[in-house]
């Protein structure tokens, strides 16, 4: 509860998480909040922002509703956000785990395959396994958190090499308590803080890709997202800047959002080293 | 001539604190040449009064009322920059833990400089040569190639003597030292108490030692004050404070470091519960890129342990006695020798195998802050043996909530979570979860080291009850000889990872044989001989 408190008194913290919730909530009613798809034409080519009630924040080269794109285009952006990171935490706790708990060769195997990752620039690795498997919602998941594991799972590695030397996990040893109690009951609630920390980083690098994918025309075709409408309409960036301006304002706030919300999240778990 | 007089000073604690002044109302005049010490337990605002003469105290707190003057001047005419000449050339510090006073990434003659050089010495061979001066003042050898050395090449004893010649730079008027031996092995507590005292003597230098050990009072001082939670109990010289204390609060602490060995029990004759044999451990570390540094942590060592039983293991930081008490219960595997529990041979047993026998032998950890789960409720801590062992929930709650009411904790407790015990209260959880799986052997690593002196006494206390009433097998590590005595049947002294003397506890106090526990009989033994008088 102090940790919530702590982190509610943060006036940019809490504006982050408050815009990432209301953004949460218009994307899931975005089917009623509007009354055409994403992809329907349905108004003037290039209709600029405050001028057609019906479609007050403009349309694009193909005359499609932005209001609505960028509401669609949330759903997508916050999907992929929190299952990347989900995906992440997953295979990076249990590698980060294994091979902190138990070192040795396991821990020198796991490392030298999470540094095989890293020595590879992550977007080059993440458009060439999204081009090698079909673009869809699956398969960017997958690419994010293929490039992005390496960095939590050191982490987790860092946190258990250090908790397992503690006083207390030595008198759960003691006291018989298996390696995989250990691990769950003893020394994860102890990693669990600066975990959640990084995992909101994980998570704005993961919007931030899944943009830039879709900005290389490798999006699921089947979902609008921000990425895709920049990368149509970057051509017209002089004749209708809105048309790009948006959708990358609501990258910039978005990924700022879960950011901000890290950072308060880190200073309200260690009071101590705040400023 | 009175060189530093307090008067009422008083220092104010923010909101919230545990009481409302870290001091209230404290006096004290010291003369040149003297040695007041000033004793109090953790808590009691000894700090904050060395913090306040250097005005250094941490920032909320700030001296509320109350006179400090030095040379018949009131330090709080003092601007910040006169402050600084003050500091470090009439009165000077030495702290408590000097591995953190020292910058490990210089050089230690270039520290001793830096404090040359920012009181205005110009002259680079003028400081270069009071540098080795200084070095070989207090005692250290070699100083010209010492100078050159960095803090960690160097052990405790000879940090220490590091810092005391940084604090003597300038010949301070006024030397004032924290707990300066309290990080230290005894018997190198006894040469830089030794080194103080002499150097006190020649410079007629007078001398604040701040201290929790009467050991240390018995020493070094000429006059006592003895602080508790911020007060004033009892001030006085040190021959009739240490020999006819007036206040109750005194005759207590002293009372807590009485070093008298126990009545022996008479013979212990139950069977064998925990046993080793030849057991060896051998650490090695890099050194360089082709050196390797072995460590013999354990050599052929050699105990064995009666049901009812106590053993005591003394010894200093690096003898070995940690790595056997967890070799014992097999924390750590020893590379050779054998180990029985209860007559079963558990060195060859892999960890699995091992798990279900887990509960008959226990440990108590030294740090009672780091050895509780700071995520879990007390309850949930003492339930974790019981639950791991296979029995029910409801078992190992009614369990825990006995154990609770048995090492003297409301039943309260159960609920709460570790931050919210004091040091003494959460070595008692940690005794509670020790014994929620019924061992026959409990083996105690420091247990009681972290502690005040009245909080030892407390837990020896109740050690020793629950021994006797749970026919408990106790193996006792401790670096304190005065310890050892109170509980312990028998005590075996090691140094170097060998066992040099084994023997019953009155016995080896009255008649030691190797000259390693004599040297460690005589560091405690000052007090012993306070006592009995």
């Amino acid at each position: 509860m102090a940790v919530f408190r702590r982190f509610i008194r943060q006036p940019s913290a809490l504006a982050g998480a408050l815009f990432l919730l209301v953004l949460a909530a218009l994307a899931l009613a975005a089917p009623w909040l509007t009354s055409s798809s994403p992809w329907e034409m349905n108004s003037r080519p290039m209709l600029p922002p405050f001028h057609d009630a019906a479609h007050w924040l403009g349309s694009d080269l193909l005359g499609r509703d932005l209001g609505s794109g960028l509401l669609y285009g949330a759903r997508v952006s916050l999907a992929v956000g929190a299952l990347a990171s989900l995906a992440t935490l997953v295979v990076g706790l249990i590698i980060g785990a294994i091979a902190g708990y138990f070192g040795g060769w396991l821990d020198g195997v796991l490392m030298r395959i999470a540094e095989f990752f890293q020595i590879i620039p992550q977007l080059v690795l993440a458009v060439i396994l999204v081009a090698v498997l079909e673009p869809s919602l699956g398969t960017i998941v997958l690419a994010i958190a293929l490039v992005a594991w390496p960095a939590v799972a050191r982490l987790v590695r860092s946190e258990f090499l250090t908790l397992r030397q503690r006083e207390f996990v030595q008198a759960a040893r003691v006291l018989g308590q298996s390696p995989l109690g250990i691990i769950t009951q003893q020394i994860l609630p102890n990693a669990l803080a600066p975990l959640l920390v990084v995992m909101t980083f994980v998570m704005a690098t993961a919007i931030l890709t899944e943009a830039a994918l879709a900005f290389l025309g490798l999006s699921d075709p089947e979902a609008m997202s921000w990425g895709y409408m920049i990368n149509a309409s970057r051509g017209l960036l002089r004749d209708a800047w809105w048309m790009s301006f948006l959708p990358g304002l609501a990258i910039v706030l978005c990924v700022l959002a879960v950011n901000r919300v890290g950072e308060g999240l880190r200073v309200a778990f260690e009071p101590g080293r705040s400023r | 001539m009175t060189l530093l007089k307090v008067e009422h000073l008083r220092i104010a604690l923010p909101d919230g604190a545990d009481r409302s002044h870290a001091l209230y109302d404290l006096s004290l005049q010291l003369r040149s040449g003297e040695c007041l010490c000033v004793v109090g337990e953790s808590g009691s605002g000894k700090s904050m009064l060395a913090k306040a003469l250097l005005r250094q105290l941490p920032t909320p707190l700030t001296v509320e009322s109350g006179r400090l003057v030095f040379r018949d001047e009131d330090l709080v005419n003092r601007g910040e920059a006169a402050m600084r000449e003050l500091r470090g050339r009439d009165i000077s510090m030495v702290f408590q833990e000097p591995m953190s006073a020292l910058n490990p990434l210089l050089r230690v003659g270039e520290q001793i400089d830096e404090t040359l050089r920012a009181h205005g010495v110009k002259s680079a061979g003028e400081r270069r040569q009071r540098v080795v001066d200084l070095l070989g003042y207090v005692g250290l050898p070699d100083p010209e190639r010492l100078r050159l050395a960095y803090p960690f090449e160097l052990s405790g004893g000879q940090r220490q003597r590091v810092v005391i010649a940084m604090a003597l730079a300038f010949d301070p008027a006024l030397l004032i030292a924290d707990e300066p031996t309290s990080a230290l092995d005894v018997t190198t507590q006894a040469q830089i108490l030794e080194l103080l005292r002499k150097i006190q003597r020649d410079k007629g230098m007078a001398l604040l030692l701040i201290t929790h050990d009467f050991a240390v009072v018995e020493a070094i001082a000429d006059r006592v004050l003895v602080l508790e939670k911020g007060r004033v109990v009892e001030q006085g010289g040190a021959r009739q404070v240490l020999d006819e204390p007036r206040a109750p609060y005194t005759r207590q602490l002293l009372a807590a470091v009485s070093a008298q060995p126990r009545e022996p029990r008479g013979v212990v004759s139950g069977a064998v519960v925990l046993k080793a044999e030849q057991l060896n451990k051998v650490f090695t570390t890099r050194a360089g890129w082709w050196g390797r540094r072995i460590t013999r942590a354990l050599d052929a060592v050699a105990l064995q342990l009666r049901e009812g039983e106590t053993l005591g293991i003394v010894g200093e930081s690096g003898s070995g006695k940690s790595t056997l008490g967890r070799c014992l219960v097999r924390l750590l595997r020893a590379d050779s020798g054998h180990i029985q529990w209860l007559g079963q041979d558990v060195v060859g047993l892999s960890e699995g195998r091992l798990r279900p026998l887990r509960s008959e032998v226990q440990m108590i950890f030294q740090d009672p802050f780091a050895s509780l789960n700071p995520r879990q409720t007390v309850g949930r801590i003492i339930m974790t043996g019981p639950l791991v062992q296979g029995r029910s929930k409801a078992d190992a709650e009614a369990r825990a909530r006995a154990l609770l009411e048995l090492v003297g904790l409301p039943a309260t407790a159960f609920e709460r979570y570790p931050h919210e015990f004091s040091g003494g209260q959460r070595q008692r959880i940690g005794i509670a979860r020790a014994l929620a799986v019924e061992p026959k052997v409990l083996i105690a690593d420091e247990c009681v080291s972290a502690l005040d002196a009245l909080i030892q006494v407390q837990i020896l206390e109740l050690l020793e009850s629950l021994q006797r009433r749970l026919k408990l097998s106790i193996v006792f590590i401790t670096h304190d000889l005065r310890v050892a005595a109170r509980l312990c049947d028998r005590i075996a002294v090691m140094q170097n990872g060998r066992v040099v003397e084994q023997g019953d506890t009155a016995g080896l106090f009255a008649d030691a044989q190797h000259p390693y526990t004599r040297a460690l009989l005589r560091c405690a033994a000052p007090e012993a001989n306070a006592m009995s008088l």
